[in-house]
């Protein structure tokens, strides 16, 4: 039943809409119909929340990407930035060592309208996994930074993150300390990811980040910096972005890691 | 001819119209500049500054400018305006007295500028007032915040400068509490974890970490009484508090677990005691 589920499912992708188009995706159905003079647009999902919109103009077509964005934008817009991943198991590192881990991470679905020169308008987004789409603090109350949350899973080498949910993350973390250490969570800037996809298999990837545990001042912090995804060969996509890069690549985390 | 009059004094000051008018052509050449500053400031680097930082900014390249173009136009036509300070020092305690609230507004609302205890765009209250809602903007004489059914309360500085006022500004995020009682007969544990679910579920706004706290507070008189702290970003009040309640009830509903309303058994002794 899961099998025949993820057959129907929409892939990731162009579409060219000339009459009618419908996307299925998990928890979500989309339908693109060309009116009189503009094309509508309709969601749905599992909770029977309804958006109509409308794409004007007097083309017979219009191309559509459907593509895995950065989870910034649901439940609403709150934070530029960071990304607050929680560990489903904690790893040890030992000391003086590195690992690298893989781990799922949330993504959101963008739609863009594709303009004549290639160029991409951001439309829509929404989430086919609404549990993802929430925030948590990293730090105290009254000095703690809002992030974007997602509690992940470590994958296998072979493993398939859950599509449309879930894209392929690495994360390498290097030990500098003289003692093990338990990393719980991870934070850290995100706009400056990029996420591809294969749109066959509706197979997604972000860009890596390398963790590296260290002492500052006394204080053990793990400074987190993007690192772009190595192993990407000409099946996989860009996506478009929905989000402005930031300034900051790196984030240092020093209030706890556990 | 018609000159003369420019060369006229003005009683026995020695000030002439001539210089008079000359310094109010200065002063008024002052206030275009001040005004073409004030452009520039706006759009070159008031969008790099907070809203409030730019506004404060703005008011004193503004006034700073017009004050010294008053300044030197009177020193550079010899006009003495010592006498004038001295005579307005008089006039000064009379119109002190008169304008005692208006002179104490205008300073509150410097301090205010200067203290910054709140900024514009955040959300304040004033318990003392009874005025809650999203601070506009603080202006020389009063301040003015919006509630949020949308009225606009203009508040006078000195009474927004002595009050106590309350603000989320310095945390992103803040909490809001609920108390729901349950009946005696229920396991409190069970209902904590179908309440934690439901809010983790459908409150989207409440915060993951730090999670929803449950405290048992009260054995009350008809319910089992727990305090459910939630947790979400500090301008979504209105996102979370209409349905936290709603989201607690349907779960405990649907689960069989009473909310009891209060009840009082009456014991009608029977006829042998």
């Amino acid at each position: 039943m899961q099998t025949k589920n993820k057959i129907e499912y929409s892939n990731y992708g162009e579409y060219l809409v000339s009459d009618k188009l419908e996307l299925f995706l998990p928890k979500t159905q989309i339908i693109i119909e060309k009116k009189e003079n503009r094309f509508s647009y309709y969601r749905k999902n599992s909770e029977n929340k309804e958006l109509t919109k409308s794409i004007s103009g007097k083309k017979d077509k219009i191309r559509i990407e459907l593509a895995p964005i950065l989870p910034l934008n649901l439940p609403a817009k709150k934070t530029k930035d960071l990304m607050f991943l929680r560990l489903a198991e904690s790893v040890f590192v030992e000391k003086d060592s590195m690992a690298d881990i893989l781990v799922e991470f949330p993504v959101e679905i963008g739609i863009f309208v594709v303009n004549s020169d290639n160029s991409k308008d951001f439309f829509d987004c929404f989430t086919c996994e609404p549990m993802h789409s929430r925030f948590a603090l990293y730090g105290t109350p009254d000095k703690g930074k809002l992030c974007m949350y997602g509690k992940v899973k470590l994958l296998e080498e072979s493993e398939k993150p859950e599509p449309y949910v879930f894209a392929k993350m690495k994360v390498t973390i290097t030990n500098k300390l003289n003692e093990g250490q338990s990393v719980g969570k991870l934070i850290f800037s995100l706009t400056h990811h990029n996420i591809y996809y294969l749109d066959n298999v509706a197979d997604a990837h972000i860009d890596d980040i390398s963790a590296l545990i260290k002492k500052e001042e006394a204080i053990k912090i793990i400074e987190i910096k993007h690192v772009e995804y190595s192993k990407k060969d000409n099946n996989w996509k860009l996506a478009p972005r929905a989000s402005i890069k930031s300034e900051k690549r790196k984030f240092s985390m020093d209030r706890g890691f556990d | 001819m018609a000159f003369e009059i420019l060369d006229a004094p003005i009683m026995d000051t020695g000030i002439t119209v001539g210089r008079i008018l000359i310094t109010a052509i200065i002063v008024f050449v002052g206030v275009i500049i001040a005004r073409i500053a004030r452009l520039v400031f706006k759009k070159r680097f008031a969008t790099k500054m907070t809203v409030d930082s730019a506004k404060s900014l703005d008011k004193l390249i503004y006034y700073g400018i017009i004050i010294i173009f008053l300044l030197a136009a009177t020193a550079s036509q010899g006009i003495d305006i010592s006498g004038l300070i001295v005579a307005g020092g008089f006039m000064g305690i009379v119109i002190g007295f008169a304008a005692q609230s208006v002179v104490s507004n205008l300073i509150s609302g410097l301090f205010l500028m200067i203290e910054k205890p709140v900024k514009q765009g955040n959300q304040v209250e004033l318990p003392d007032s009874n005025v809650i809602g999203t601070l506009i903007d603080i202006n020389t004489f009063s301040s003015r915040i919006q509630q949020f059914d949308g009225t606009v309360v203009r508040i006078p500085n000195e009474k927004m400068f002595t009050s106590n006022i309350r603000t989320f500004a310095l945390s992103e995020i803040r909490r809001s509490d609920v108390t729901v009682g349950i009946a005696y007969k229920e396991n409190i544990s069970k209902a904590i974890a179908v309440m934690k679910e439901a809010i983790e579920k459908n409150v989207a706004y409440s915060l993951m970490e730090p999670a929803p706290t449950f405290w048992v507070t009260e054995l009350a008189d008809s319910s089992v009484n727990i305090w459910v702290r939630v947790w979400h970003p500090r301008d979504d009040l209105v996102e979370v508090m209409p349905i936290l309640l709603t989201v607690i009830k349907d779960a405990l509903d649907k689960e069989g677990i009473e909310i009891p309303f209060p009840q009082r058994v009456v014991w009608k002794g029977s006829s042998n005691e």
